[in-house]
C-alpha cells in the first residue's frame, strides 16, 4: 500500500471511531423521547459510511458484517420494522463489534477466528429482522473484470460472416442536457477493444436556423472489436440505455437482428444499408437478404403470424452467452427472495395448466360414460375395470387440482404491510394475527380475493378498532388487534377478518336502513339481518369518511365480487367487542362433487358437501295443506319442489324425495322425482344469457351426453328462508299443531 | 470563451475561442445563426477551441448543413487540434473537408 | 489539462482513496463533504463531473443534484450517485433528478474509473 493510500487507512480508523461513537450515543438516546427519526438516520449514516470506506480498503471482513447491519437499519428508516429498545441492545452490541473490527485494523492484524465468529453470531442475530428480502451480494465477491469467454461462433445459413460486433445508437433529445456524451461512451469502448469503423448517422440534424443545440440528434452505426463478453459490452451503455435506443449485435450475428435494426431505427432502410455496408458489419448479399426477409416479416405480421417470444429467440438462436445468462438468474433469484413465501418451483403458464383441468375435466365425462355402457352390458369384468379407472381418474383429478391450489399466506401476508402503514396513517396502535396461512385455495380465486379483503380490512382499522385512548377508557388493552385467518369447513374455504374494535351499532344501522328505505319501520330483522344490512348497495354508516374507506367502494362491492367467485360474506359484530366478517367460497372454481338427483325428465347437480341427508316426503295428507315446510326430527324444515322451482310439467311420482340442503348454517329441502347418486361434476359456466337465472350455478355433462343443471344451494337455500321469513311466527304455531 | 467578427467584403468571419460544449453551445449557435444571416461567404475560425463535445460537433454539422441549404462557401481558417481529433474519431474529416483549410 | 472532478461524501477516508485514484488517472479533484459545503466550493468553479454519495448530512445527494440542475454552471455536468445495493429507489430518485450515472457502495477504485471514463475523457 502506497503512504498515500496508509495516509487514507488512517483517516478511515480515525473516522471510524468518529462515527462508532456517533452511533452509540444515538442508540443510547432512541426512546428517550427526542428525535428518533434523526437518530435512526444518524446510526444508519454511521453504518453506511463504514461500510462504503471499508470496502474502498478491501476490508471484507468489516464490509460483509457491516452490511447486514445497513440492511437491518435500512427497514428500521423505511419504518418496516421498529428499532424497539431489544433491537437497539442488538446494535450497542454490533456498534461495539464493529468497534473491535476497525480496532484490529488500527493495529495491523487479520481479522482472527474468535472476532469472526461473534461477527457471524451477531450477523445471524441481526438476520432475524431481515426476514423476506433479498440479501444481496456483499463483499468478496468484486467483479474481477475477466472476460468471459465469447461463445463460440455460430455459423449459419441465417447468419452474417462478420466477427465483429455491431453497435448501433441513437441519441434521445436530452441525453446531452444529462451530460451524457456520446463520444465518451464510444471512446470508453476503445479502453477494452478497437472501434474498426463508425458512420455517424447525421440524417436527423437540421439546419443551424432549426437546430436546438442541446437536443441530440445524433446516432451512431459501429463495428467494434473485443473479447469481451456481452454483459461487458452492454454495460458501456449503461448510464445513457434510458435516454438512447442502443442495439448490439453480436460476431456473427444473426441477419434477423440486422432485420430488426432496420425496422427499428428511424432512417431509410437503403440509407441505412450503406452505412452498415461500409462499416463492413454486411456484405452486399446479407444486406439484401435483411432487407428482403425485412419485406417478408411485414408480410408476415400483417398476416397476423404470432411473434416469437424474444428468450426463445434468443436461446435458438444461441445469442444468449453464460454471464448474460447469469446476471438474468441472479436478478431472478433477488426477485424470488423478495417473494419469500410465495415461491413456486416451476413456473407454469396458467392457460396450460387451465388446458389440463379441462381435459381432466373432458377425460371425468367420458370415465362416466363408459360406466355406464359398461353397467349397460352387465360385463362383471368391464363394470370392474371401469370401477378402477374412475377411481385413478379421481385422484389424478384431485392431483390437477392441487396443482391450482396455493397457500393464502402470502395474501395474507401482505397485509402486513397495510396493516402497519394504515395504524400509522389513523395514529392507531393494531397488531395483526395471521392465523391457517397455510390452509389452500385456487389460484384464481387467491387473486380475486385481495381486493374485497383489502377493503374489508381496512374498514376494520378505520372504522372497527377504536384510537388507542378510546380502547384505555372502555376498560380495553390500547393496542387493537385485527385477526386474519382461513380454514376449511365442508368443502368450502372460510376466511375470517376479525378486530376487537368497537363493533356495529344496531340501532344506527337500522335507522340508516329505514332512511335509506331498505327496510320497513316495524319489520322484525334478526341481529345477523341487521349486521348484514351493510352489504346492502348505497349504504355506509362511517360518520366521518376517511381517506381509506371512503373511496365511494361500498361493501356492496365486497359481496358483489365475492358471489362473482361463488362466495359468500357475512357479518357477526357485538357492540364493544369486535366484529367479525366471515367469507366463504369454494376451494376450486373447475370440478366438484356432485349429487345427482331428478324431477321430471331433466336431472340436477347438487355439490354433494352441501348435502346433509335426504329423507321420503311425507305424504301429502301428513303435511298441513299447502305447507312449504316439514317437521324434521322437531325442527322446521322449509322445503321447496324443484317442480314448481323450474315449472315442470306433468304428475310427481306418489312418492318424492327430499335432498336436505345447508348453507352458512341454514337448512333448506329440495323436493325431487328421483335420487341417482353421487356424481363428478365438471362445472362449465353458463353463458350471459343465463346469468340473470336465480338457483342455478352452471351446467355439467353427463355421462350419457344430457345436459344437467347445477343448483346454487346458497341462491335456493337464500329463497326459500327468504319466503319463510315472514311466516315464522305462524309456522312456529302450526308446526305445534302438525306434530 | 470569446468572438469576433470582422465584417469584409461578402465574407463573415467568426473565431470561437474556449469551450464547444452543451454549456456554451446555445451562446455559438446564436453567434453563428446572425453570420450566416449575413450576406456572402463566411470564414470560421476554431483554432481557439479548446474542449469540444458531441453537442460542438453537433452544431458544426447543423452549420454545413445551413450553409449548403442557402448554397454559401463555409471556411474553416484554422481548426484546433482537439476538433481535428473528434472529426477523425467521427469520421467527419471528409464531411468537413470541402470546408477545412488546404493543409488538413 | 487535465479535467476536474468533484467528489461529495461525509466520508474523507472515501474522498481521499477515490481522490488518489482519480489524481492518478489525471484529474484534478474537488473534495465536498455534503452537499451544501459542495454548493459553497463550487461557487461557479469549472467542474467537468461530479461524484456524489446519497445519504449525507446537511443536505443529501438528491437535494443536492436538484439544486446543482438550477445552477446554470452545473445545469449538464453528469452526475455519478454513489448508491447503495438496496436503494434502487434512491438511485430512480437521483435519476429523476438528471443524475443518470451511479456507482453502487461499497466499490473499488477501478471501478469508480470505469464509471467516470464513460462519462468524461481524461
Amino acid at each position: 500500500m502506497s503512504t498515500n493510500m496508509d495516509d487514507a487507512l488512517q483517516t478511515f480508523i480515525v473516522e471510524s471511531r468518529e462515527l462508532l461513537q456517533t452511533m452509540e450515543a444515538s442508540l443510547l438516546e432512541i426512546g428517550q423521547g427526542g428525535d428518533d427519526t434523526e437518530n435512526i438516520n444518524a446510526i444508519f449514516r454511521a453504518a453506511h459510511t463504514i461500510k462504503g470506506s471499508a470496502g474502498l480498503f478491501s476490508l471484507d471482513p468489516i464490509v460483509a458484517f457491516t452490511h447486514v447491519a445497513e440492511s437491518v437499519l435500512d427497514r428500521v428508516r423505511a419504518q418496516r420494522i421498529a428499532m424497539d429498545p431489544a433491537l437497539a441492545r442488538l446494535f450497542l452490541d454490533v456498534c461495539d463489534q464493529m468497534g473491535a473490527l476497525v480496532e484490529r485494523v488500527a493495529s495491523g492484524l487479520e481479522v482472527n477466528g474468535e472476532l469472526q465468529a461473534r461477527s457471524d453470531e451477531l450477523a445471524r442475530q441481526l438476520s432475524h429482522h431481515l426476514e423476506g428480502t433479498a440479501v444481496f451480494p456483499v463483499a468478496g465477491d468484486w467483479p474481477d473484470g475477466a472476460p468471459a469467454q465469447v461463445a463460440p461462433p455460430v455459423f449459419g445459413p441465417g447468419c452474417v460472416t462478420s466477427g465483429l460486433w455491431h453497435i448501433s445508437l441513437r441519441g434521445g433529445p436530452d441525453l446531452l442536457r444529462f451530460g451524457l456524451d456520446p463520444l465518451s461512451i464510444l471512446r470508453y469502448l476503445g479502453t477494452f477493444g478497437q472501434i474498426v469503423s463508425l458512420e455517424m448517422v447525421l440524417a436527423g440534424i437540421p439546419r443551424l436556423n432549426q437546430l436546438d443545440p442541446e437536443t441530440c440528434y445524433m446516432g451512431f452505426e459501429l463495428s467494434f472489436a473485443s473479447k469481451a463478453d456481452a454483459q461487458t459490452i452492454e454495460d458501456s451503455f449503461a448510464f445513457v440505455r434510458d435516454d438512447c435506443t442502443v442495439r448490439l449485435i453480436p460476431p456473427y450475428g444473426p441477419i434477423a437482428d440486422y432485420r430488426a435494426l432496420f425496422a427499428d431505427m428511424p432512417e431509410d432502410s437503403l440509407l441505412l444499408g450503406q452505412m452498415l455496408l461500409r462499416c463492413g458489419s454486411l456484405t452486399q448479399a446479407e444486406l439484401a437478404q435483411a432487407l428482403a426477409t425485412q419485406e417478408w416479416l411485414a408480410e408476415d405480421e400483417a398476416g397476423q403470424a404470432p411473434a416469437p417470444r424474444l428468450g426463445e429467440v434468443l436461446v435458438d438462436q444461441q445469442l444468449v452467452e453464460q454471464p448474460v445468462i447469469d446476471a438474468a438468474l441472479e436478478r431472478q433469484q433477488q426477485v424470488r427472495q423478495t417473494k419469500g413465501a410465495e415461491v413456486t418451483l416451476i413456473r407454469v403458464d396458467a392457460a396450460k395448466l387451465d388446458q389440463l383441468i379441462n381435459l381432466v375435466g373432458e377425460l371425468i365425462i367420458a370415465g362416466a360414460g363408459a360406466q355406464l355402457a359398461a353397467r349397460r352390458f352387465k360385463a362383471p369384468a368391464l363394470v370392474e375395470a371401469t370401477g378402477v379407472l374412475s377411481r385413478l381418474v379421481e385422484d389424478v383429478r384431485d392431483s390437477a387440482l392441487t396443482l391450482r391450489m396455493v397457500q393464502i399466506g402470502a395474501t395474507f401476508n401482505r397485509f402486513r404491510r397495510v396493516v402497519r402503514d394504515v395504524a400509522i396513517e389513523l395514529d392507531k396502535d393494531i397488531q395483526l394475527d395471521i392465523r391457517g396461512g397455510e390452509t389452500e385455495l385456487d389460484k384464481t380465486i387467491v387473486e380475486k380475493i385481495g381486493d374485497p379483503l383489502t377493503h374489508i380490512v381496512r374498514n376494520a382499522l378505520d372504522h372497527g378498532i377504536e384510537s388507542a385512548a378510546d380502547r384505555v377508557a372502555r376498560g380495553k388493552p390500547a393496542q387493537g388487534r385485527l385477526m386474519l385467518n382461513a380454514f376449511h369447513e365442508s368443502g368450502s374455504i372460510v376466511i375470517e377478518v376479525s378486530d376487537d374494535g368497537g363493533g356495529l351499532k344496531k340501532e344506527r344501522i337500522l335507522a340508516k336502513a329505514m332512511e335509506r328505505g331498505l327496510v320497513a319501520e316495524g319489520q322484525g330483522l334478526s341481529d345477523k339481518d341487521i349486521f348484514n344490512l351493510v352489504f346492502e348497495p348505497g349504504f355506509s354508516t362511517a360518520e366521518q369518511v376517511s381517506n381509506l374507506s371512503g373511496r365511494g367502494v361500498g361493501m356492496d362491492v365486497v359481496k358483489r365480487n365475492i358471489q362473482a367467485l361463488r362466495g359468500t360474506v357475512d357479518l357477526e359484530s357485538s357492540e364493544g367487542h369486535g366484529t367479525t366478517v366471515r367469507i366463504r367460497l369454494p376451494l376450486t372454481l373447475a370440478i366438484i362433487d356432485g349429487f345427482l338427483i331428478g324431477a321430471g325428465p331433466s336431472s340436477y347437480v347438487v355439490p354433494l358437501e352441501q348435502v346433509v341427508e335426504c329423507i321420503e316426503l311425507p305424504l301429502a295428507g301428513q303435511l298441513a295443506s299447502g305447507a312449504n315446510y316439514l317437521n324434521l326430527r322437531g325442527e322446521v324444515l322449509p322445503f321447496i319442489r324443484l317442480r314448481d322451482l323450474f315449472e315442470i310439467p306433468g304428475e310427481p311420482p306418489r312418492r318424492e324425495n327430499v335432498v336436505v340442503v345447508q348453507y352458512a348454517g341454514e337448512r333448506a329441502g329440495l323436493v325431487v322425482d328421483q335420487l341417482f347418486g353421487e356424481f363428478q361434476t365438471v362445472i362449465k359456466p353458463l353463458g350471459k344469457v343465463f346469468s340473470h337465472i336465480r338457483c342455478i350455478g352452471g351446467s355439467t355433462i353427463l355421462g350419457s351426453g344430457e345436459v344437467a343443471l347445477i343448483l346454487d344451494v346458497p341462491g335456493l337455500v337464500r329463497h326459500v328462508t327468504a319466503r319463510e321469513t315472514g311466516l315464522s311466527r305462524s309456522r312456529q304455531g302450526s308446526l305445534a299443531a302438525t306434530a | 470563451m470569446n468572438e469576433s467578427e470582422q465584417p469584409c467584403l461578402a465574407v463573415s468571419r467568426v473565431a470561437i475561442a474556449g469551450e464547444m460544449t452543451i454549456f456554451t453551445a446555445r451562446d455559438w449557435r446564436d453567434r453563428l445563426l446572425s453570420a450566416m444571416e449575413a450576406p456572402g461567404d463566411v470564414e470560421l475560425d476554431l483554432g481557439m477551441v479548446s474542449e469540444v463535445d458531441a453537442a460542438g460537433i453537433q452544431l458544426l454539422v447543423s452549420l454545413v448543413l445551413e450553409a449548403r441549404a442557402t448554397d454559401r462557401a463555409l471556411r474553416l481558417v484554422a481548426v484546433a487540434e482537439r476538433i481535428t481529433e473528434a472529426f477523425e474519431f467521427c469520421r467527419l474529416t471528409d464531411f468537413f473537408r470541402e470546408a477545412l483549410p488546404a493543409q488538413a | 489539462m487535465g479535467k476536474t472532478i468533484m467528489i461529495v461524501d461525509d466520508s474523507a477516508s472515501l474522498r481521499q482513496v477515490v481522490g488518489i485514484a482519480l489524481k492518478g488517472a489525471g484529474y484534478e479533484v474537488l473534495e465536498g463533504c455534503d452537499g451544501k459545503d459542495a454548493l459553497a466550493k463550487l461557487d461557479g468553479r469549472k467542474v467537468h463531473l461530479i461524484i456524489s454519495d446519497v445519504n449525507m448530512p446537511n443536505m443529501d445527494g438528491i437535494s443536492f443534484v436538484k439544486a446543482l440542475k438550477q445552477l446554470p454552471a452545473y445545469r449538464f455536468t453528469p452526475v455519478i450517485m454513489l448508491t447503495t445495493e438496496a436503494g434502487d429507489d434512491k438511485k430512480r430518485e437521483g435519476q429523476a433528478a438528471g443524475a443518470k450515472a451511479w456507482v453502487v457502495k461499497p466499490f473499488q477504485p477501478p471501478q469508480m474509473l470505469n464509471a467516470v471514463s464513460k462519462l468524461i475523457l481524461p
